[in-house]
C-alpha cells in the first residue's frame, strides 16, 4: 500500500468506496474507475500482484518440500481449512488457517476464505453458467424465500458484458436451462462424455450433457491481450495463479484494469469494522477501517459504498455497522439480516468404470469437465422435494501401474505405462432452500484480532438436501446403468455446509423492503448509497456456480450508481 | 544432482545432520543417524534403510534409489506428514526386519552383499503371508519408497516424462503403443 502515492497523501473522500477485491470487488471497482469515478478498494489481507506474487506458479511437481501434501502438525492445528481440496502445498498460502480468523460453529460449518487482493478468485474452479428465468422464477413459482426483484431479461445484458471482458469458454448448447453466453471456443469433450451424451439423449427428455462453460482463455480476444492476459496453456495449475492470464482472476484482470485508469486506490490490511450511517443526510457516508497492522482505525469517505467482502463477511460488516437509527445493522429494520443463507449441496458423489472405447484415451490436460444442467422440477414440479440439481461429469482412462518385483524387473515395471479402462465419475450441485433458522449473527462478547465480533454460523441441511441426495443418487445410478458403466459407487460425504464455497445470501434482494434488504438494483432498501453485490445478496441459490452472476449483478449495480449519480 | 548425501540431508531435511561433509559422491549414509523434526533416527536405522532402498530400486544403467535420495524423502514424508503410531510402527518394524536378516545371515543387513540382501528381500516379495510383520513392513517400505523414487526429478524427466504445459487438450485420441524408453 506504501506504494500508492494518493494512499500516502492521505486522502480520505472518494467517490467510491469497494469494500473487498475479490470476484465481485474487482468488477466494481473496474467498473467505476472505467467510469471516471475515484475509487478506493479496500482488501483486508495483503496484495497479491500477478505473476510478481504467484511464489508456485511454475514449479514443478518434485520441487515441492512433500510433493504437494500438506504437514500433519498444519493439518492437525486447522482442520476446517484442510478439508478443502486446494489446500494443497502449492496454493496453501492463498488460505485463510483457522486461527488467523476464528467463529462460531452452533452447527459444523467450513468458511473458507482467502484474505487477499483477489481473494478466492485466485483459487477458484472457474465454472461459469448463466442462470435462467427458470432460476429466477424459482421462489415465486415454488413458494419459498421471496420472489427475485430481477429476471433474465434484467441480467442478460450484463451477463455479456462481463463474459467478453473475463473470457468464458463454452459451447452454444441452445438449452433454455442454461442461456448461452459469449463464448469462446470449447475443448473437446471425452469420447466416453460422448458417448453418455448419447445415451442422456436417447433415454430421457431433458438430460442434456453440455462441455462446462469456465473463464479460460481458449482463444484470448483483442479485449484479454490488452489485458495482459494469454492463452490457456492447458497446466491446470490454475489454483497458484497463472504465469499465461489464462484463466480469469481479479488479480490479472479488473485490478490492474482499474489500476491503469489512475483512478484506484488499492488499500490492503484494511479491516473494515462498518459502514458509518449519517442521520441528518439519512445516508451512508463512509467506512470505519483497521489497519490490520497498527490496529488503528481510520475513517474514509464516498458518496456510495460497494459491500463485496465475501458473503458472510458482507453480512458481518452490515451487522456490525450499528447507528441509532439502525441498531440492528444497517438497513435492518425487520431483523432478516443475516438469515435466510443458503448454499450448494454437494455430498453426493458417483464413480464407475467404463469397459468399452478402449482403442482411445485423451491427450493433453482438460481444465473443466462435462455439465448436466438441472433437470429435475424444470417446468413443473414433479418430486417430493422442491428445486434440483446440477452435475458434473468426468471420465479419463485410468493408468495400470505395475509395482511388481524387486532390482532391474521392478525399474523396468515402474517405466511401463499401460493404460486402464476409462473411469467416470459425477458429482451433485444440489440448490438448497434459504430459510429464517439458516443465519449468521454477531457473538455477544467474543471477538477478533481487530475487534470486530466473531461471527456465529448455523448453517445446516435439511429434509429437503436429504431427499435431493438420495434422487440425484438414485437418478444418476440409474443413467450409469443404462449406459452400462460397472463396478458403480455411490458416496455421501455429508460434508458440513460451507466446504461448498458458495455461501449466499444473508442480505436478500426482493421487491417489498418489509421482507427483504436489497432492492432490484442491490442498494439497500433503507439506505440507498449502500450496495450489496457479492454472494450475499442472493435471494435462492439455484445450482449453478455463483461468480458469474455476482459479477454481472455488480456491473450492472455500478451502472445503476454512476447513471444516478451518486443517489 | 548434489554430489554428497550430507547436502542433501540439509537440503532435504532441513537438518543439521553432522560437520563433516565428504567431498566426494559417498551415497551412503556415514555414522551419524539423522535428527529429524518429529523423529530420531539412529545410524543403523538410516544405514539398513538406505541399503533396503539400494537393493530395492539399485543403479543400473540409470539412477537407483540412492542417487534420487528416495530414502531421505521417505524419512521426511514419515517425519513431516505420518501420524505419530504410524512412525513408531515403521521403525520398530525396521528394526525387527534388521534383527531377522541378523538371525537368518549372520550379519548386517548393509553389510552384506548385495545377492543375500536381494535373496532375503525375495522372500518376502513372495511370501503370501499377509499377516507376517515383516511382510507388512516390506510391502510398506516398498510402496513408500515407489512414491519417493517416482517422484523424483530424474524419474518425472527421464522416465514418465511429466508435461507442465501441455498446452492442448484432445478429448479423444487413438492409444498409441509407443514404446517407452527402459529406465
Amino acid at each position: 500500500m506504501a506504494e500508492n502515492s494518493s494512499f500516502n497523501n492521505g486522502k480520505r473522500s472518494f467517490d467510491a468506496i469497494v469494500i473487498g477485491s475479490g470476484m465481485s470487488g474487482g468488477w466494481a471497482a473496474k467498473e467505476f474507475t472505467e467510469n471516471g469515478w475515484n475509487t478506493l478498494v479496500l482488501e483486508r489481507g495483503r496484495d497479491v500482484q500477478h505473476l510478481k506474487d504467484y511464489p508456485t506458479t511454475n514449479k514443478f511437481p518434485w520441487e515441492f518440500e512433500h510433493r504437494g501434501q500438506m504437514p500433519l502438525e498444519i493439518t492437525q492445528a486447522n482442520p476446517v481449512i484442510s478439508r478443502c481440496y486446494a489446500f494443497k502445498e502449492d496454493a496453501a498460502h492463498f488460505f485463510v488457517k483457522d486461527q488467523e480468523h476464528p467463529y462460531q460453529q452452533e452447527l459444523p460449518f467450513d468458511w473458507i476464505r482467502g484474505y487477499q487482493v483477489g481473494g478466492k478468485s485466485i483459487m477458484w474452479a472457474r465454472q461459469t453458467q448463466r442462470w435462467s428465468d427458470f432460476d429466477f422464477d424459482g421462489p415465486a413459482r415454488d413458494g419459498f424465500a421471496v420472489d427475485w426483484p430481477i429476471r433474465y431479461k434484467d441480467l442478460a445484458p450484463w451477463y455479456s458484458h462481463v463474459e467478453k471482458f473475463v473470457g468464458i469458454s463454452g459451447n452454444k448448447d441452445g438449452l433454455s436451462i442454461l442461456p448461452d453466453g459469449e463464448f469462446l471456443p470449447a475443448l473437446e469433450l471425452t469420447c466416453v462424455d460422448h458417448y453418455f451424451k448419447e445415451i442422456l439423449q436417447k433415454n430421457y427428455q431433458n438430460r442434456h450433457l453440455i462441455y462446462g462453460r469456465c473463464a479460460h482463455l481458449t482463444e484470448p480476444t483483442a479485449l484479454h491481450l490488452e489485458q495482459g492476459r494469454g492463452q490457456c496453456q492447458k497446466r491446470n495449475l490454475c489454483q497458484r495463479g497463472c504465469p499465461f492470464g489464462g484463466y480469469f482472476n481479479s488479480n490479472s484482470s479488473t485490478i490492474p484494469w482499474a489500476a491503469k485508469t489512475g483512478k484506484m486506490t488499492l488499500r490492503p490490511f484494511s479491516v473494515v469494522h462498518s459502514i458509518i450511517y449519517d442521520e441528518q443526510k439519512g445516508k451512508a457516508t463512509g467506512v470505519r477501517v483497521i489497519d490490520s497492522h497498527t490496529k488503528e482505525m481510520v475513517e474514509y469517505y464516498a458518496k456510495v459504498i460497494f459491500v463485496n467482502a465475501g458473503a458472510l463477511n458482507t453480512n458481518l460488516i452490515l451487522l456490525n455497522s450499528t447507528s441509532s437509527r439502525f441498531p440492528q445493522g444497517l438497513g435492518n429494520d425487520h431483523g432478516l439480516l443475516g438469515k435466510f443463507l443458503a448454499f450448494h449441496n454437494y455430498r453426493a458423489r458417483i464413480n464407475a468404470t467404463h469397459e468399452g472405447h478402449l482403442e482411445s484415451t485423451t491427450d493433453g490436460r482438460s481444465h473443466t469437465s462435462a455439465y448436466l444442467p438441472r433437470f429435475r422440477n424444470v417446468e413443473k414440479q414433479e418430486t417430493d422435494f422442491l428445486r434440483g440439481y446440477a452435475a458434473g461429469f468426468s471420465s479419463y482412462r485410468s493408468v495400470k501401474r505395475n509395482t511388481q518385483g524387486l532390482g532391474l524387473a521392478l525399474k523396468q515395471h515402474l517405466a511401463e505405462k499401460e493404460l486402464g479402462p476409462w473411469q467416470v465419475g459425477s458429482h451433485m450441485m444440489g440448490e438448497t432452500i434459504p430459510k429464517a433458522t439458516n443465519q449468521v449473527s454477531l457473538h455477544t462478547s467474543l471477538k477478533d484480532e481487530w475487534g470486530i465480533p466473531q461471527l456465529n454460523i448455523r448453517v445446516g441441511y435439511d429434509d429437503n438436501d436429504e431427499k435431493m441426495v438420495k434422487d440425484y443418487l438414485e437418478q444418476m445410478t440409474d443413467m450409469f446403468q443404462k449406459a452400462g458403466f460397472t463396478n458403480i459407487k455411490t458416496s455421501d460425504s455429508k460434508q458440513a455446509p460451507g466446504l461448498d464455497i458458495h455461501e449466499m445470501g444473508g442480505v436478500r434482494m426482493g421487491k417489498d423492503p418489509k421482507t427483504s434488504l436489497l432492492n432490484e438494483f442491490n442498494q439497500l432498501h433503507e439506505c440507498k448509497n449502500v450496495y450489496v453485490t457479492d454472494g450475499a445478496c442472493m435471494t435462492s441459490t439455484s445450482t449453478q456456480n455463483p461468480s458469474l452472476t455476482y459479477m454481472a449483478l455488480t456491473a450492472r449495480a455500478v451502472d445503476h450508481a454512476v447513471r444516478n449519480g451518486g443517489i | 544432482m548434489p554430489t554428497s548425501r550430507r547436502q542433501v540431508l540439509k537440503q532435504i531435511l532441513f537438518v543439521s545432520a553432522g560437520s563433516a561433509l565428504i567431498p566426494s559422491c559417498l551415497l551412503l549414509p556415514q555414522n551419524k543417524g539423522l535428527k529429524l523434526k518429529h523423529i530420531s533416527v539412529n545410524a543403523d536405522q538410516e544405514m539398513i534403510f538406505a541399503a533396503f532402498a539400494d537393493t530395492l530400486i539399485p543403479k543400473t544403467d540409470s539412477p537407483g534409489a540412492l542417487e534420487v535420495h528416495a530414502d531421505l524423502f521417505v524419512w521426511k514424508m514419515l517425519d513431516d506428514c505420518t501420524p505419530k503410531e504410524e512412525q513408531e510402527k515403521f521403525l520398530k518394524s525396521l528394526n525387527a526386519f534388521s534383527a531377522a536378516f541378523q538371525k537368518q545371515q549372520k550379519q548386517f543387513f548393509s553389510n552384506a552383499a548385495s545377492t543375500e540382501r536381494l535373496a532375503f528381500l525375495e522372500q518376502l516379495e513372495l511370501s503370501k503371508d499377509n499377516e507376517d510383520p515383516l511382510v507388512i513392513f516390506f510391502t510398506k517400505a516398498k510402496q513408500r519408497l515407489i512414491q519417493a523414487y517416482s517422484g523424483s526429478e530424474f524419474f518425472m524427466t527421464k522416465v514418465q516424462v511429466y508435461e507442465q504445459i501441455p498446452s492442448r487438450f484432445h478429448g479423444c485420441v487413438p492409444v498409441s503403443n509407443q514404446p517407452i524408453k527402459p529406465a
